[in-house]
C-alpha cells in the first residue's frame, strides 16, 4: 500500500479530507491506522481508490460510497456502507444495526453477525452476512440480493417490495408478506458466487425468500392481510 | 441521544470502574454534552448506609438536613460538597426514614442515593469536571454506571441528571439512552399510588418502575424483563447492583446497546468507541456484540 492516514491527532474531518486528497492524487491503496471505532470514516469517496482500515470502525462510515473498496480489519459499528451506489465494504468482523441501509448498488461483506435492520430498504446492493443478523432485517426491502448465512430473528422481510433474500440457518418468525421461493440452479450458483470467495456458507441449508406481493395494492377486500401487515 | 457506559471487572485486581467510566464516557461525550453522571460501588464501605443528598448552594438547607439526621439517626458527623450534602447511617435504618427525614427540611431537597457501596455523582459538567469536583481519582470498585445527557424533554439540571436511584432500594441505580413514551400515563399510575417524583424527567420512572416491581418481589431479572414488555419508546439503559449490571433493549431495538467482553471485563455502551476510548489497542481483541431486541441480560462480579 502506497499511503497511509494515521487517524490518531486527526479529527474526523481531517481523515476524511486526507482521504480525499490522496485519492485525488492518484493513490491505489490507503491504509488507515488507528480508526479506535470512531464514526463517519470514508464518507462519500466516489474515487476508484482501495482504502483498508486497519482496525475497527463506528457508526456511518464507508458510507454514500461511489465506487471506493473499502476493507475493515476489525468490526464495524452502525450503518457500514449505508447509501452506497457503487464499490464494496469487505468487514472481517461483525457489525452493528443497519448494515447496508438504502444501498442502490455495490457490495457489503460482513464475515460475522450482524445487528438489526441489515438490509432495510435496499434498493439494489448486494448484502452478504457471514453470521446472524438481527431483527427486521430486510425491512421495506426493494431490489438487490441479501445472503445471511446464519439465523435471522424475527420480522426477516417485512413488507418487502421485491429483490431476493437466503437465509442458511433458522427463519425465525418471518415478517408480513415475506414468502418463500423455490431455489433454482441459478440461485444456487449465484449463492456460491457471493460466498465461496469469503469462505462463507450456509450454517444449515439455504432457503430463498421474497415478496408475497400482497402489500402492493390496497384492496378492500384485503383488509384483514392489511390488519395484520400493521 | 444521550450516552450510556456499564463496566464489571471480573478480576479482583482489574482496572477500577471509576476510570474505566471516566475514559468511556469521554467517548461518550458527542452523544450528550448536557450533564455527566456516574453510579460508583465502593466495595470498602463499613456496612452503614452512605446518604448523598443534593441540596444545590442552599447551605442552610443542607445544615438542616444534616441537624435532621443527627436527631433522628444519631449521625455524628456529615460534610458537604458541590452541592451535596453526605453522611453515614447505621443500615438497620429504613431507608424511607432517611429519605422522609433528610427530605423533611426543604421542598428542594433530593437523596440521590443510599447503599452500603453505591454513591452517585452527578452534575452539570463533563466527566473530567466531575471527577475533580467530587474527587473521584482512583476511586475504588470492580463495577460501575456511567451516563452523559443530551436532554430533549425535560430540564438541563442536576436533579435531571442520570443515574437515577431505584429508591427506596438502596444500592440499585439506572442510567437511560432513549424516551420512555408512555412515561405520562405511567407516572400519573404512580403517582395515584402515592410515589414522588422528583424531576419532570422521563427516566426517573425507569428508576421507579423497577423499583416499584422489585417491591413486588420480582427479582432484579424479572423486573429488567417486565420492564421490556411494560414500558413503550425507544431505549435502552444500565442498571446496576452491589454484584452486577444489567442491560435491557427496547422491543424494536431503536436504541443502541453493545457488549464488548474480554476474560477480564465486561463493558456495555451506546457506541463501541466508548470501548475504544478506554481500552485502545487492546479493545480490538475484545468481542463486540448487539444485545438482542427486547432483551434483558445481567453479569455478575
Amino acid at each position: 500500500m502506497d499511503a497511509v492516514v494515521d487517524c490518531a491527532g486527526l479529527t474526523t474531518r481531517e481523515v476524511n479530507q486526507a482521504l480525499k486528497r490522496l485519492a485525488a492524487e492518484g493513490a491505489g491503496e490507503i491504509r488507515v491506522l488507528h480508526p479506535a471505532a470512531r464514526h463517519c470514516l470514508g464518507v462519500a469517496m466516489f474515487e476508484a481508490v482501495r482504502i483498508r482500515f486497519e482496525g475497527s470502525v463506528g457508526y456511518l462510515c464507508c458510507t454514500l460510497g461511489d465506487g471506493a473498496d473499502f476493507e475493515v480489519l476489525g468490526d464495524a459499528g452502525w450503518s457500514i456502507g449505508a447509501d452506497m451506489h457503487a464499490g464494496s465494504v469487505l468487514v472481517h468482523g461483525g457489525a452493528g444495526t443497519n448494515v447496508g441501509a438504502s444501498m442502490k448498488g455495490g457490495t457489503v461483506v460482513v464475515k460475522g453477525s450482524v445487528g438489526t435492520r441489515a438490509g432495510i430498504a435496499n434498493k439494489g446492493g448486494t448484502i452478504v452476512i457471514g453470521g446472524d443478523a438481527g431483527y427486521m432485517s430486510g425491512f421495506m426491502y426493494q431490489k438487490g440480493t441479501m445472503v445471511i448465512c446464519g439465523d435471522v430473528d424475527a420480522g426477516i422481510g417485512d413488507s418487502m417490495y421485491a429483490g431476493d433474500i437466503y437465509v442458511g440457518g433458522d427463519l425465525g418468525t418471518p415478517g408480513s408478506d415475506c414468502v418463500e421461493h423455490e431455489l433454482t440452479d441459478a440461485d444456487a450458483a449465484l449463492l456460491a458466487e457471493l460466498c465461496e470467495p469469503h469462505g462463507l456458507g450456509p450454517k444449515r441449508g439455504w432457503t430463498k425468500l421474497g415478496s408475497g406481493g400482497r402489500l402492493h395494492n390496497f384492496d378492500r377486500r384485503e383488509f384483514a392481510i392489511w390488519r395484520e401487515a400493521m | 441521544m444521550c450516552g450510556i457506559a456499564g463496566f464489571l471487572s471480573k478480576r479482583s485486581d482489574g482496572p477500577v470502574a471509576s476510570e474505566v467510566l471516566g475514559r468511556m464516557l469521554k467517548g461518550l461525550r458527542g452523544r450528550g454534552p448536557d450533564s455527566t453522571g456516574l453510579g460508583l460501588y465502593d466495595p470498602s464501605g463499613n456496612g452503614h448506609y452512605v446518604v448523598r443528598v443534593w441540596c444545590g448552594d442552599d447551605h442552610a438547607a443542607a445544615e438542616a438536613a444534616g441537624e435532621r439526621a443527627a436527631a433522628a439517626f444519631g449521625v455524628d458527623q456529615h460534610d458537604f460538597d458541590s452541592g451535596v450534602l453526605r453522611f453515614a447511617v447505621d443500615a438497620a435504618v429504613p431507608v424511607a426514614d432517611i429519605c422522609r427525614e433528610v427530605e423533611g427540611s426543604d421542598a428542594h431537597v433530593e437523596v440521590f442515593s443510599v447503599g452500603r457501596a453505591l454513591q452517585i455523582y452527578k452534575h452539570v459538567m463533563d466527566g473530567e469536571e466531575l471527577a475533580r469536583a467530587y474527587g473521584l481519582e482512583g476511586s475504588p470498585g470492580r463495577h460501575g454506571v456511567g451516563h452523559t445527557r443530551l436532554a430533549t424533554e425535560s430540564r438541563i439540571d442536576v436533579q435531571h441528571a442520570h443515574p437515577f436511584w431505584a429508591r427506596p432500594f438502596a444500592d440499585i441505580c439506572v442510567v437511560h439512552n432513549g424516551h420512555i413514551t408512555n412515561y405520562h400515563k405511567l407516572r400519573r399510575l404512580y403517582e395515584i399510588k402515592g410515589h414522588r417524583f422528583f424531576t419532570g424527567n422521563d427516566s426517573e420512572l425507569l428508576a421507579l418502575y423497577l423499583a416499584h416491581r422489585l417491591e413486588e418481589g420480582a427479582t432484579i431479572r424479572e423486573a429488567m424483563e417486565a420492564s421490556v414488555r411494560d414500558l413503550d419508546g425507544a431505549f435502552s439503559y444500565l442498571l446496576a447492583t452491589p454484584d452486577g449490571l444489567g442491560m435491557c433493549r427496547d422491543r424494536v431495538g431503536s436504541m443502541p446497546g453493545i457488549i464488548a467482553e474480554t476474560d477480564d471485563w465486561i463493558a456495555v455502551a451506546s457506541e463501541p468507541i466508548a470501548v475504544h476510548q478506554a481500552f485502545g489497542e487492546a479493545a480490538e481483541q475484545a468481542s463486540f456484540r448487539e444485545l438482542g431486541v427486547g432483551r434483558a441480560e445481567m453479569w455478575t462480579l
